[in-house]
């Protein structure tokens, strides 16, 4: 389980959730730039789907191994970011010419010296908060979206779906059952290789309240109402992950990990992106 | 875990600090540096010192590449900075440049039978090379496989390569599933984790020269038309359907080599002891002889010796005396006429045909109603090798 190759005849899928309500204005750290939240997954979103793509750039050309959907949530409206259709293919979107986004900032090289260095990264999708948190809304639209995705035969072997949820707070339109309830729905979707895998990451502004990542049962026990939600939320990480969940919590970590971050900082946020979404996907 | 973007940037980065590597200069394609991705790495054709090098960053750790490519690996070579700051040091390897089309691409573009065989042939002689070192790629598939203008393969990205400073580890991968045995583990690291690749690309590709369908579907798909576990039975020892297939379409063209290595693929270990000795009959170029003879060889399969020397290997499973400068060869029920001047199969017959060896410029072969049909020496030279008396 959790082990089949990506090929261009058995793709993978990745689903984006982005929360945009309004209190993704808050003020975050990413690295050396105080910015929003909103505007903080945005760039994260970006950069994970220009990964994907450049991840798919072999000496012929760009090879179609993944379709990919950010899907945005917030002000009672659920929207797919990427194409109205739901997923896109990295094929297609190569064809496409994104805006270029720049973030330039001075810095100290370790020989000692200082150098502007400039990261260019294309905008697959803006940065947006306003109103309120639907969540519930667009569990139920990703759920009919992988359900399809996993229904179709050439998707019967592939490598399970993965969602990644990114909030910082909690729905709006349904209480903890009900979210509990809809996740699970989404994590039974499978294909012959295993369940989706469904993380949920709690970003956080404040970076004094100790962060959850990718916690254990026991790290649990005495965490919140909305942390312990979460956690049941998520998928519990399969043992093909547990090797790259250890390197990075350190040793003393010991398995099961629930798919989750609880009050992640940007920077652990990029790590459970980086886990979940390419550190055990093998490509051809 | 450093993004593809990252090491892009700073490979473009001209104030990007290298530990060794000064004055290293990436070949731009549309303002970019040009750059190919892989599970492990990102590659880019650089200029280095007046040369064209591939420069490869690697985005893993991988504790066996010094080991793999001594000097030529840097570690810690490459500062990248990434978007939130943060300073990493990238393992870089330097190597000379390959000019030439992948394998992958080469199969795709080569359109006719002939190409295809030069294709088979040079993958072939590669193959028995790398049979023959104490080393094993540990990652063969077409796209790891440079053909370069001159037809010579080479293979590129040794990465997951065993070479006998590292016994006694593991294999940090195991290899492209669609060219690997199912049962290989990371436990199987020495120099024999080639050989099931191997096999399998060399039949594929022989394949490929005789059956346009598999060939149509590699060019379509970008893989081959049948997959590993096809060719094994976890049941018994009954060969399965698809090995079946490829089996009759080499007995019928008398492709004995060809025959005996398709044979390995329902091996039941990745480890394949035979081939490096079945594969080396391939390279043997054909001298013919005094006094041929029919002998009986290794494994029980027969070929034709002259004096000591094989001139034809030991790879059939049947056959007759020389007479007249051919033998009448058998593989799998199917019978060959070979020439001795050449090793070439001058004719093929049906299945179970019961056709005799050449006497006084004749074979007789005896039909199903009990009556004869001659044919003469000419009319089987004159069949144009194209198997005429295959129903």
């Amino acid at each position: 389980m959790y082990s089949q190759e990506i090929t261009r005849r058995h793709r993978a899928a990745i689903v984006l959730m982005l929360d945009r309500s309004a209190s993704m204005q808050g003020r975050v750290r990413f690295g050396r730039m105080i910015t929003s939240k909103a505007e903080a997954v945005a760039m994260t979103a970006n950069m994970l789907v220009t990964e994907l793509m450049d991840r798919c750039r072999r000496t012929d050309a760009l090879r179609n191994y993944f379709d990919v959907a950010v899907v945005g949530y917030g002000n009672d409206r659920v929207e797919q970011l990427l194409s109205e259709d739901g997923f896109v293919s990295v094929e297609a979107l190569s064809k496409r010419t994104p805006k270029i986004g720049r973030v330039a900032f001075e810095e100290e090289l370790p020989d000692g010296t200082a150098a502007m260095v400039e990261h260019g990264r294309p905008c697959w999708v803006e940065a947006h908060a306003e109103g309120t948190t639907p969540m519930y809304e667009a569990m139920m639209q990703v759920r009919d979206m992988v359900e399809q995705w996993c229904a179709k035969p050439e998707n019967r072997e592939s490598f399970p779906p993965i969602v990644i949820n990114i909030t910082d707070g909690e729905p709006t339109d349904c209480d903890d059952n009900e979210l509990r309830d809809i996740c699970s729905q989404v994590r039974r979707i499978a294909t012959e290789d295993g369940q989706t895998l469904l993380l949920n990451v709690h970003i956080c502004t404040d970076w004094t309240l100790p962060s959850v990542v990718f916690p254990m049962p026991d790290e649990l026990m005495g965490a919140g109402r909305q942390a312990r939600t979460l956690a049941e939320c998520s998928s519990v990480m399969p043992a093909a992950f547990d090797d790259v969940i250890v390197e990075m919590k350190g040793m003393g970590a010991v398995p099961p990990f629930y798919g989750m971050g609880y009050n992640a900082s940007v920077i652990e946020l990029l790590s459970i992106i980086n886990i979940g979404s390419r550190s055990i996907m093998n490509m051809e | 875990m450093l993004s593809i973007a990252d090491i892009v940037n700073a490979v473009a980065f001209p104030f990007s600090v290298w530990r060794t590597l000064h004055g290293i200069l990436p070949e731009m394609c549309d303002g970019r540096p040009a750059y190919v991705a892989g599970n492990a790495a990102v590659s880019f054709r650089v200029q280095y010192r007046g040369e064209r090098k591939m420069l490869k960053c690697y985005i893993r750790t991988n504790e066996n590449l010094r080991a793999i490519y001594g000097e030529a690996f840097r570690p810690q070579e490459l500062c990248v900075v990434d978007i939130v700051g943060r300073h990493r040091w990238v393992d870089c390897l330097l190597m000379d440049y390959v000019e030439g089309r992948t394998l992958d691409e080469a199969i795709c573009l080569a359109s006719t039978e002939k190409e295809r065989l030069a294709l088979a042939d040079s993958f072939d002689r590669m193959a028995c090379e790398l049979l023959a070192q104490e080393r094993a790629h540990g990652d063969l598939k077409p796209e790891n496989i440079i053909v370069r203008e001159d037809g010579v393969m080479v293979a590129i990205d040794w990465d997951n390569a065993y070479v006998p400073a590292l016994a006694d580890r593991r294999s940090p991968e195991i290899g492209t599933a669609a060219y690997q045995h199912p049962e290989r583990r990371a436990e199987m690291y020495d120099k024999h984790v080639d050989d099931y690749s191997i096999a399998f690309i060399s039949t594929l590709l022989h394949l490929m020269v005789v059956d346009a369908a598999s060939a149509e579907h590699y060019r379509l798909h970008h893989e081959p038309r049948y997959m590993p576990r096809e060719f094994i039975n976890p049941h018994g020892w009954h060969t399965t359907p698809t090995l079946a297939h490829i089996l009759e379409v080499f007995a019928r063209k008398g492709m004995a080599r060809e025959y005996r290595v398709a044979q390995m693929l329902s091996s039941a270990t990745p480890y394949l002891s035979d081939l490096k000795r079945v594969m080396e009959f391939s390279q043997l170029p054909f001298a013919g002889g005094e006094s041929p003879s029919l002998e009986y060889g290794p494994h029980g399969w027969w070929g034709c010796k002259s004096g000591e020397e094989w001139i034809l290997p030991p790879l059939y499973s049947g056959g007759f005396e020389p007479s007249e400068g051919m033998i009448l060869l058998e593989l799998d029920g199917y019978r060959h006429f070979v020439s001795l001047e050449d090793g070439a199969v001058v004719a093929s017959f049906d299945k179970d045909s019961n056709v005799a060896p050449l006497r006084d410029g004749v074979t007789r072969m005896r039909m199903a109603d009990g009556s004869e049909r001659v044919i003469t020496r000419e009319e089987l030279i004159n069949s144009g090798k194209k198997s005429i008396f295959v129903r």
